[in-house]
């Protein structure tokens, strides 16, 4: 698992809600559920460490205006990287 | 498949006899929409008068809201519904974390829990299977170690564990319900019911997804709540610091009141609530903020204490009334053992405001001699003893010695030890009391104490601060330009009201409370819940249609409290302790006085259309909301007018 080029991940923000992984879900479906998400949190309950994870069925969000897993990461965990060149 | 945002299936167990069966979600949609609305419903049609909180014929819900598992703004609450152990009435408890969505995605929207077996089970519920299993061999480890044993069990760090620990295999009239290590259903002594049922735990995972009916839509209406909530500066307070920044120990600058050394004042002097404060706490404990499922405020922290007798100590979900549980209510001004005792509750399965009630309760006849060195365990229950409280914790959970006695909660065990301790035994209907501001804060004061399951501030409570500068909206919805002000107690019935049933609605839908009103007058509304529902579901919902259905729901456990535990006006009343003034602080002097209350109490009743003496519902009110089913059941046991 590698993380798409196009994100910046700070695992440091990250809350563990999931929902990069709900909003995951919904773009390759249009519906709600948490089997079908490219992006992957491993939460340790007994220390607070997390990782993030993007399988290779990531498209960042081909067809979306943006990707959502960084649209609706409000703690700013995943957030869209300004590369130049990038769409 | 699911019935768009619904799981559309409703399990059944019945641990006594063994069988599982599943009705369809769709039965109920229409009028109690999802999570409470389900299980409150449920459990009036299912328990008769008379029923023991222990016996086998109790029901226990664990029930999912509507818009759970969805992207709506914070849509993982789990609403956990029984006949209360510790008022007779309603136990309406809910829990976030992540337990609720994965109950939908495994296929049911709520389980009903009926029976009780002969030995420990759990129930693992994976992608449309129920089964129970043996778990004989689980009981007496705590929830952390039951959540950690059944990931490994069934080889999945993904499955979802809601337990009891050990407060709930004994009894503990407050044992609670702990999902997530942390996510209690906290309020109303679930986990004793469930382990009156020999219930060990429930597991589940899922890999279903529900189907929103426009489902564009249904996001772009995600998008517009979610901006709302970041544009608040109340909501931004809660994201910086969580709800301890605003209101724990003491507040922002010390001065918020609090309720100190069992009531006895609302104010904590500023160098001890700067020991407890959220800056301190951030500065020397905080390892990371949390939130549960899909929440965009992320309100919780998780602190770890590295040095000192406490050294080790680490978990998340330290809350307001965990300071105040364990710090300012016992004078206790050293975090590390408020962080410690905080992390022992989530262990063993034991509501904070119960366990910190029944400290406080000790700690004040200890005091004034009620009870004596020998009879306190041979604890030393002086203001301020970190050590012995958290020994009177474990004896709490292990019923051993004076803990046996407390594990009934205060009411019960005030008539246990007699010697005049009724009148500082915190309670309200018979559950223990852990709230903060009531002095001044009258409505506030009325929404707590009127609260169905006894005693909460997640109800009708409005607070002051989230209508400043929002007199004209508070005019418009409720005849007043300040609702909740400090000093007020005229005007405030129909504010309570509202909020009782704003926040009925918003546990139908399974959302958090911090995304609404109650936190801050631009939150969702009526409407903008209405409008994710609509979206949703692909039926056309509006606000008010939804604050109907909150309003029929809070009077269904308003009629379970009459039939059940025959509340009357008398239990609308506060604890004796309240009446008198704070001694010291900017509030020095409040109280609430019995003859303004009893005016409030007249205001209120006449704004419901329910009768002054009793108290009690009547046929009209109850036919303008056609639930003649409640009326009839009422009428039945001679308790409606």
């Amino acid at each position: 698992m590698s993380i798409p080029s196009l994100l910046l991940v700070q695992p440091g923000l990250c809350t563990a809600c999931r929902s990069c992984e709900v909003a995951c879900h919904y773009h390759h479906t249009r519906r709600f559920g948490a089997g079908r998400n490219s992006v992957h949190i491993s939460y340790h309950g007994d220390t607070s460490d997390l990782e993030i994870a993007f399988d290779e069925s990531c498209d960042v969000c081909l067809g979306e205006e943006r990707p959502l897993c960084a649209e609706f990461c409000v703690p700013g965990a995943i957030r869209v990287q300004l590369v130049e060149g990038a769409r | 498949m699911s019935d768009t945002i619904w799981a559309g299936r409703i399990l059944w167990v019945d641990l006594t006899r063994r069988e599982i069966r599943v009705e369809p979600t769709a039965d109920y949609r229409s009028y109690a929409i999802g999570g409470r609305g389900i299980g409150q419903w449920i459990l009036f049609r299912e328990v008769a008068p008379g029923t023991d909180a222990y016996d086998p014929a109790n029901v226990l819900t664990l029930g999912a809201g509507a818009l759970v598992g969805t992207l709506a703004p914070a849509s993982g609450r789990l609403s956990v519904d029984t006949k209360n152990p510790l008022t007779g009435g309603v136990c309406a408890s809910n829990a976030g974390g992540h337990f609720a969505p994965e109950l939908k995605y495994a296929g049911y929207d709520a389980v009903v829990i009926v029976g009780q077996s002969p030995v420990p089970v759990y129930l693992w519920i994976h992608d449309g299977q129920a089964e129970l299993r043996d778990a004989q061999d689980l009981w007496g480890l705590d929830t952390w170690q039951t959540e950690a044993a059944l990931r490994q069990r069934l080889g999945d760090p993904n499955v979802r564990v809601v337990a009891i620990g050990p407060a709930g295999e004994n009894l503990v009239r407050g044992a609670c319900l702990i999902a997530d290590r942390a996510r209690a259903a906290g309020r109303g002594g679930a986990g004793a019911v469930m382990g009156s049922k020999r219930l060990k735990a429930v597991a589940v995972r899922g890999t279903g997804e529900l189907r929103p009916a426009e489902p564009e839509a249904f996001l772009q209406e995600v998008r517009r709540c979610n901006a709302k909530l970041l544009a608040s500066q109340i909501i931004g307070a809660y994201r910086a610091g969580g709800g301890m920044r605003f209101a724990g120990a003491g507040g922002p600058d010390g001065t918020f009141p609090q309720a100190v050394r069992n009531y006895r004042d609302c104010y904590w002097p500023l160098e001890k609530s700067r020991r407890i404060y959220e800056p301190a706490l951030k500065a020397g404990y905080e390892v990371r903020r949390l939130g549960c499922f899909n929440c965009p405020i992320s309100c919780s922290h998780f602190y770890a204490v590295r040095e000192g007798p406490y050294a080790g100590d680490a978990g998340e979900g330290f809350e307001i009334n965990s300071a105040r549980a364990f710090g300012s209510n016992l004078d206790i001004d050293y975090a590390p053992a408020i962080i410690a005792a905080h992390n022992y509750c989530s262990r063993m399965g034991l509501d904070v405001d119960m366990a910190g009630a029944c400290l406080a309760f000790a700690f004040e006849a200890y005091e004034r001699g009620d009870l004596s060195r020998a009879e306190a365990n041979g604890l030393d229950l002086s203001w301020g003893n970190h050590q012995a409280a958290l020994e009177l914790l474990r004896a709490i959970v292990e019923r051993r010695g004076v803990g046996d006695m407390l594990a009934e909660g205060v009411k019960r065990a005030a008539e246990a030890l007699g010697r005049g301790s009724e009148r500082y035994a915190l309670h309200v209907k018979g559950a223990d009391l852990n709230e903060a501001s009531m002095r001044p804060m009258k409505a506030w004061a009325l929404g707590i104490i009127l609260s169905t399951h006894g005693g909460g501030h997640l109800d009708g409570a409005p607070g002051a601060w989230a209508w400043r500068g929002q007199e004209d909206l508070a005019r418009e919805l409720f005849g007043n330009p300040r609702p909740g002000a400090a000093g007020e107690y005229r005007n405030q019935a129909r504010v309570v009201i509202w909020f009782e049933n704003y926040k009925g609605l918003i546990d139908m839908l399974g959302l958090c409370y911090f995304t609404s009103m109650w936190l801050d007058a631009l939150a969702l509304t009526p409407d903008d819940y209405a409008a994710l529902l609509s979206a949703g579901s692909g039926q056309a919902w509006s606000g008010a249609e939804l604050m109907r259905r909150g309003q029929q729901l809070h009077n269904v456990q308003k009629a379970f409290n009459t039939l059940h535990a025959g509340h009357t006006r008398r239990d609308d009343r506060p604890p004796p302790r309240l009446e008198e003034p704070a001694q010291s602080g900017p509030f020095r002097g409040e109280r609430l006085d019995p003859q303004r209350w009893e005016e409030m109490l007249d205001e209120y009743y006449q704004a419901q259309g329910w009768d002054l003496e009793t108290g009690w519902q009547t046929a009209e009110s109850l036919r303008a909301l056609d639930l003649e089913e409640v009326s009839a059941k009422l009428q039945a046991y001679g308790r409606l007018k």
